[in-house]
């Protein structure tokens, strides 16, 4: 890479660092899983820098989707973080409830099997189309639709399913 | 944007975006994100080919006049015949130097020929360019010992009167004068004349005997060895302590 091409790299890490992580977080319900995830994707993305990519931040959500599928793969291998206690959270800082409201996010994500999940969290959250969705996980738009049903509808369960333990 | 026909699972949706937003503080990428994943990716790269290639180059380049200029000055050639028995037995090894200029009672290796095909052979050289050499008839077929310049060469590694009386001769110039120590049956200099001193390939230092030992060549003048530069106890037991030169 050359010293031009590494100050645009920098400049778009720095740009989108956040929100990749963020979408890294989504797929991973782990902050250090997320960041090693999300430092192997820039490091593929870094290795085709200088084949000047389309669209970087498609690439790197591509392959973000791919290694959350790998890792589902190996899940056995993964130590399985300990479950958050949100009571223990207090709802009175900004960033209290933001810590809440990520463990809650992870609690209902982690209910779903891995596929389900990736799709619910790229057209919901990401807000990405049917046919993007489909280009990004190598199937066809049908299997999106099928697999969003399902993902929302545990999810639906999930969440009714931790508001009952809350309000218990 | 959502294209959600079931209210419920709109209702869903909309609450997973909205925790989705209330989360996103908690994920802040670090600041040295970028240098860290280049630092990475610095490591990771492979070696780029042509300078694999160049690698590669440099070295059969190093080794190949490595071999040409700095090769060593010693080899070992296997005697493959008698014609320096008792001294060299076949099948025995003699270590040449071939930066060595032949002197009397060397054992050096010549390239020669016969019937117009080349072969090797390790002989002695008894005499030098100018030399006269010869071996006068004492009695009628026996003669005392090889005589150089008008004086008898001691050969003390050869049992006496083995050589066959051969005429004197004057060596000509840049020629040696070779004999097999095995006089009965060498093919040497009384047999082929003196050869020209530019066919010597090395001279021979020591032997490699067929044990695998060493020993210095009997009767040829001490040479410099492959092994004296070795640090190496010297043989013997260890010397009496002296007081060192200085004195004190």
């Amino acid at each position: 890479m050359t010293p031009s091409q590494e100050r645009a790299f920098t400049d778009f890490v720095r740009a989108n660092g956040d929100r990749l992580l963020r979408q890294a977080r989504l797929l991973v319900p782990d902050d250090r899983e997320a960041e090693d995830l999300l430092q192997t994707a820039l490091l593929r993305l870094a290795r085709h820098w200088s084949d000047r990519v389309d669209s970087p931040i498609a690439y790197v959500r591509t392959t973000l989707v791919n290694l959350t599928r790998d890792r589902a793969r190996r899940r056995h291998l993964v130590p399985v973080p300990a479950e958050p206690d949100h009571r223990v959270v207090a709802p009175d800082a900004d960033h209290a409830e933001a810590i809440a409201a990520r463990s809650r996010l992870d609690e209902v994500l982690r209910s779903l099997p891995v596929r389900q999940r990736i799709t619910v969290v790229l057209r919901i959250i990401e807000g990405l189309s049917e046919a993007e969705t489909a280009e990004v996980m190598h199937c066809s738009p049908g299997t999106v639709k099928s697999n969003l049903a399902r993902g929302l509808d545990r999810a639906r369960a999930a969440m009714r399913a931790t508001l009952e333990e809350r309000t218990r | 944007m959502s294209t959600l026909t079931d209210p419920a699972l709109d209702e869903t949706a909309t609450r997973l975006r909205a925790l989705a937003a209330a989360a996103a503080p908690t994920a802040a990428a670090r600041p040295d994100l970028a240098r860290v994943v280049l630092d990475r990716a610095a490591r990771a790269r492979p070696v780029p080919r042509w300078l694999v290639t160049a690698g590669a180059v440099a070295v059969a380049a190093a080794v190949t006049a490595g071999m040409l200029a700095g090769r060593s000055p010693y080899f070992t050639v296997i005697e493959p015949s008698s014609a320096m028995q008792p001294s060299i037995m076949v099948g025995e090894g003699v270590v040449f130097d071939r930066s060595l200029v032949p002197a009397r009672g060397d054992v050096v290796l010549v390239r020669l020929e016969a019937d117009g095909r080349p072969y090797d052979s390790i002989l002695r050289v008894v005499g030098l360019a100018g030399d006269r050499v010869g071996c006068p008839e004492v009695e009628p077929g026996r003669c005392v010992a090889v005589v150089v310049n008008g004086s008898a060469v001691p050969e003390p590694f050869l049992p006496a009167g083995a050589t066959a009386p051969f005429p004197m001769s004057t060596v000509p110039a840049a020629a040696l004068f070779l004999l097999g120590d095995n006089r009965a049956a060498a093919v040497d200099s009384r047999l082929f004349g003196p050869v020209p001193a530019t066919r010597v390939a090395g001279v021979g230092i020591e032997v490699v005997g067929l044990d695998g030992t060493t020993r210095a060549i009997a009767g040829a003048p001490e040479r410099r060895r492959p092994a004296d530069g070795d640090n190496v106890d010297p043989p013997g037991g260890v010397p009496p302590a002296r007081e060192a030169p200085g004195g004190r």
